[in-house]
C-alpha cells in the first residue's frame, strides 16, 4: 500500500508539474497577456505603408511599452493601412495630437509604433484616430535612394563612367 | 443464494478426502461466498450462481448490458460436446470433423503427439479461436455463436493451466490468484485475502504469496497459476500441458491435485498431454488424436488394452509405426545420388 | 518471383498492416470506455510512461536550451540582433523541438518499452489468461497504457520547452551577457499563444497518439518468440520516429496556412 501512494505522488507532481510548464508557456514565454478583453482603449492609426509591423508589435512612448497592436487592416476608400492600437488603460492622458511612426529596434529587428506626444490638452480615448504618422521605413527603398543618391553624385563627378558604379556590398557585412 | 450442487454434495459426504483440510476450507468458502452476497454493492446475484458451486456475485454481472441465453443445468448432458469441427491454419488441417464429449465432473485426458492441435482444442472450447465449420457446445451453450458478453460471461466459469503458467510477472503470487477476484467481483479486501489464502492452502503456496512469479520454481509457478485458474471456483478446468517439463515430485504434486480438486470442488477437468503414463493413471477418460480426428478413445484400460497400431505406437513410444519415423521424403539412396546422378 | 511481384507483394503486406492498425485503433477507442470508474489503472501507466520519461525529458530539454542558446548567439550577433535571443529560442522549442525531440525520446524510452512489455505479456500467454479469465486484454492492458500515453506525452513537451527556455537563458544571459530583460521581453511579445504555443500542444497531442498507438500496436501484434518481441521494439522506434517527423512536416505545413 505505501507503494502505491509512492507512485500516485510520483504521478500527482508529474502531471502538476506538466501542468505548470502549459501554464508557464502561456503566461510567461507566449503574450497570452496581450490576449482576450484587456482594459485599456483602441485607437486608429491611419499609415501609408506599415512596411514590416505586424500585429502584436508593441506600441511605445518614449521607449517604454504603453500597448500593443491589435490589428492591421486595410481602408479601401483612404487607400491606407489602418492599425488598431491598444493602449493600456493607466495611460489615459496622452493627448491628441500625438504622432506616431513605425520604427525598427535595430536595424534588422521588429517593428514597433512609436507616438510622440502633442501638445494638446485634450486626450485620446476610445475610438480615437491619429492622423499625424510616419510611414515604416522601408529598407529596400532607403537602400535605393541612397545608391540613386550616389549614381547621381558620380555621374558628376565622371560624367564618361558607363553605367553605375560598382555597387557597395551589402550594408550589414561588418 | 448460491448453494451446492447436488452431486458436489454428495461427493462430500462419500468420498474420502485426502488433504484432511479442504473440506473445512470448503465449508468456509461456501460460507464466505454466501455471505458476500450481504457485502455492500452487490445488488444482483449472478444467474448462474444457482448452479452447481460457482464463485461469488460479480460486479460486472451487474453492469453486464448483454442477455445472453442462460444455460440450463442437465447434469446428465456432457459438459463440452465437440460436433464435426474442422479447423485449418493456413493450408495446414489441424482438425477435420473432430467429434468427442467431456463428461461432466469427469477428468478426461486428450492425448496425441506434438503438434497435432492440442492446444488449438483448449483454445477452441474456451472460443479463443473460431472453427471453421461445426460447433463447440459448452453448457449447452455454442461458443462459436455466442456474443462477447455472453462469451465472457461463461469464460468466468472456466478455468485455464497454461503451459508456462502464464502469471503475471509485475504481480506476487498473491495479487496473481487475486486477480480474477478483483476484476469481477466487489469483494472486500478482508474476504478477497481469505478466498485467495484457501486457494495458496490448497497448492500449498501460502507461504510464498509475497513471492514474484519468477522466485518460483516451474512446479511452484505452475501450482500458483492452478490456483488462480479456481478461484473463481469454475465448473471446468482446462489443463494445457500440465506434467511437461515438471521433475518427479512436482509431478506427483500435480498429478495428485488435479484428482484432489476434480473430486473435491466437484469439477470437471479436460488434461491435454503427451505423458502416457500420468495420463493414464489420473484419467476416467481418454481420447488419442491423430491425423485430425480421434484414433481411439475410452478409459485408460481400454486405451492400454488396444490393439490399434496407431494407438499401440502412441502408448508403447515406439519411434516407427502409422506415424512414421521419417519426414516425407523422396527415396534415401536417390536422395544421396544427388539431382545431377 | 521477379522485382514486380515482390514489389507487390511488399505494398499489400503494408496495406494490410496498416488496416490492422487502423483496426486494432478503433478497438483500443472503444475500449477506453470501459476506463471510467478505473482510474486507477491509467494513474498506474502514466506513472510508467510518464514518470519514468520525464528524467531524458528534463536532461534533453536543459541541452537543447543550451545548444539553442549558443548556436542563437553566435548567428544572431552578427546582425546585432541578439536580444532576439529570447524569442528564437523560444519559438524554436515551442514549435517544433519541444514536441519532435519530446515525442522522438518518448518512442525510444517509452514507446519502446510499451512494445516490449505488451509483446512479452503475449509470448508468456499472460494475455491468453487473462482472455481466459474473462477479462478483456484490450481494455486491462492496452486501452490504459494508450490513454496514459496520450496524456503524459503534451505535458511532458511542454515541461521540455519550458526547461529549454531556461537552458537558453542560462546559456544567453549568464553566460554570453545578453540583457536578460530583453530576453524575456522579446520573447513574450513574439511569441503567440493560438499559433506558436498552442500549435505546439496540438502537435504534440498528435505525436502522443500516434507513437503510444505504434508502440501498443507492435506488441499486441509482435510474433509471440523472443525474436519477435525484439523487432517489435526496434519497429516502434523506427517507424514512430518516422512518422512523428513526417506529421511534423504535414501539420506545420498545415499550420502555417493557417495564418
Amino acid at each position: 500500500m505505501a507503494q502505491s501512494k509512492v507512485l500516485e505522488v510520483a504521478v500527482g507532481l508529474f502531471v502538476i508539474a506538466g501542468i505548470a510548464a502549459l501554464a508557464t508557456l502561456a503566461l510567461k514565454i507566449s503574450n497570452l497577456h496581450s490576449i482576450g478583453p484587456s482594459r485599456g482603449y483602441d485607437v486608429k492609426a491611419y499609415f501609408n505603408d506599415i512596411g514590416g509591423l505586424k500585429s502584436e508589435a508593441p506600441v511605445t512612448m518614449a521607449g517604454v511599452r504603453i500597448g500593443h497592436v491589435a490589428s492591421i487592416y486595410f481602408d479601401k476608400k483612404r487607400y491606407q493601412a489602418v492599425t488598431v492600437l491598444h493602449i493600456q488603460a493607466k495611460y489615459n492622458t496622452i493627448p491628441v495630437d500625438t504622432s506616431a511612426s513605425i520604427l525598427t529596434q535595430g536595424l534588422l529587428g521588429e517593428q514597433y509604433v512609436s507616438l510622440s506626444p502633442g501638445g494638446s490638452t485634450q486626450y485620446l480615448k476610445n475610438g480615437s484616430k491619429i492622423t499625424m504618422t510616419q510611414s515604416a521605413m522601408v529598407l529596400e527603398q532607403v537602400i535605393g535612394q541612397f545608391l540613386f543618391h550616389k549614381a547621381a553624385e558620380g555621374e558628376q563627378q565622371q560624367p564618361q563612367s558607363p553605367g553605375a558604379p560598382g555597387l557597395p556590398a551589402a550594408p550589414a557585412t561588418p | 443464494m448460491i448453494r451446492v450442487g447436488a452431486n458436489t454434495d454428495k461427493q462430500r459426504e462419500t468420498r474420502s478426502v485426502v488433504h484432511g483440510t479442504v473440506y473445512h476450507q470448503q465449508e468456509i468458502l461456501i460460507a464466505a461466498a454466501s455471505s458476500a452476497i450481504g457485502v455492500p454493492g452487490a445488488r444482483r446475484v449472478d444467474p448462474y450462481a444457482v448452479l452447481p458451486y460457482n464463485g461469488p456475485p460479480c460486479k460486472k454481472y451487474m453492469t453486464c448490458k448483454g442477455k445472453g441465453p442462460v444455460p440450463v443445468l442437465e447434469p446428465k448432458k456432457p459438459l463440452v460436446e465437440i460436433r464435426n469441427v474442422s479447423f485449418h491454419r493456413g493450408e495446414r488441417t489441424i482438425f477435420e470433423d473432430l467429434n468427442l464429449t467431456i463428461a461432466r465432473g469427469k477428468i478426461t485426458t486428450i492425448m496425441g503427439g506434438s503438434g497435432i492441435g492440442k492446444t488449438t482444442l483448449l483454445n477452441l472450447i474456451g472460443g479463443r479461436l473460431a472453427p471453421d465449420r461445426g460447433n463447440v457446445i459448452v453448457e449447452g451453450l455454442d461458443v462459436v455463436t455466442l456474443r462477447r458478453h455472453a462469451l465472457y460471461r461463461l469464460r468466468r466459469r472456466m478455468g485455464m493451466l497454461f503451459q508456462s503458467g502464464a502469471l503475471f510477472t509485475d504481480l506476487s503470487v498473491f495479487e496473481n490468484v487475486a486477480f480474477p477476484l478483483r476484476e469481477h467481483t466487489a469483494l472486500p479486501e478482508r474476504m478477497i485475502r481469505l478466498l485467495v489464502l484457501m486457494k495458496l492452502e490448497l497448492v500449498g503456496l501460502r507461504g510464498a504469496r509475497e513471492l514474484l512469479p519468477n522466485e518460483l520454481s516451474g512446479g511452484m509457478a505452475r501450482r500458483a497459476a492452478l490456483a488462480r485458474a479456481i478461484v473463481l471456483d469454475p465448473i471446468v478446468v482446462m489443463y494445457d500441458e500440465p506434467f511437461a517439463g515438471l521433475d518427479p515430485i512436482s509431478m506427483g504434486v500435480i498429478v495428485r491435485l488435479i484428482r484432489d480438486l476434480n473430486d473435491t470442488l466437484g469439477m470437471t477437468s479436460i488434461i491435454v498431454t503427451h505423458d502416457v503414463a500420468e495420463a493414464c493413471s489420473i484419467s476416467d477418460y481418454m481420447y488419442l488424436l491423430g491425423d485430425g480426428h480421434v484414433l481411439s478413445e475410452g478409459t485408460p484400460e481400454d486405451i492400454r488394452k488396444s490393439d490399434m497400431p496407431s494407438v499401440r505406437q502412441f502408448v508403447g513410444g515406439l519411434p516407427d509405426g502409422p506415424v512414421s519415423y521419417h519426414y516425407p521424403a523422396a527415396d534415401y539412396f536417390e536422395d544421396l545420388r544427388g539431382p545431377g546422378g | 518471383m521477379n522485382q514486380i511481384q515482390r514489389l507487390g507483394r511488399a505494398t499489400i503486406d503494408t496495406l494490410e498492416r496498416l488496416g490492422r492498425a487502423t483496426l486494432f485503433l478503433l478497438r483500443v477507442l472503444r475500449a477506453t470506455r470501459t476506463l471510467t470508474g478505473r482510474f486507477r489503472l491509467v494513474v498506474q501507466q502514466v506513472y510508467s510512461v510518464g514518470v519514468m520519461t520525464l528524467v531524458i525529458v528534463l536532461v534533453s530539454g536543459l541541452f537543447v536550451g543550451f545548444v539553442l542558446g549558443l548556436q542563437g548567439y553566435n548567428t544572431l550577433v552578427r546582425y546585432g540582433a541578439e536580444s532576439s535571443l529570447g524569442l528564437l529560442v523560444a519559438l524554436s522549442l515551442t514549435r517544433e523541438l519541444g514536441p519532435v525531440v519530446t515525442a522522438l525520446l518518448f518512442a525510444g524510452r517509452a514507446g519502446s518499452a510499451l512494445a516490449a512489455e505488451i509483446g512479452l505479456m503475449k509470448t508468456t500467454e499472460q494475455l491468453a489468461g487473462m482472455e481466459m479469465m474473462a477479462v478483456d486484454p484490450m481494455e486491462r492492458i492496452v486501452a490504459p497504457r494508450f490513454v496514459a500515453g496520450v496524456i503524459a506525452m503534451p505535458l511532458l513537451a511542454a515541461i521540455f520547452s519550458v526547461v529549454g527556455v531556461f537552458g537558453g537563458y542560462l546559456v544567453g544571459v549568464g553566460l554570453m551577457g545578453v540583457d536578460g530583460g530583453l530576453f524575456w521581453s522579446q520573447m513574450r511579445s513574439g511569441v503567440g499563444i493560438y499559433n506558436d504555443v498552442l500549435g505546439g500542444v496540438v502537435k504534440s497531442v498528435v505525436f502522443g497518439v500516434i507513437v503510444t498507438w505504434i508502440a501498443v500496436f507492435e506488441g499486441y501484434d509482435a510474433q509471440p518468440t523472443a525474436e519477435g518481441v525484439g523487432r517489435a521494439t526496434t519497429r516502434t522506434v523506427v517507424t514512430s520516429s518516422l512518422a512523428v517527423l513526417g506529421l511534423d512536416f504535414i501539420m506545420t505545413a498545415l499550420m502555417m496556412r493557417g495564418l
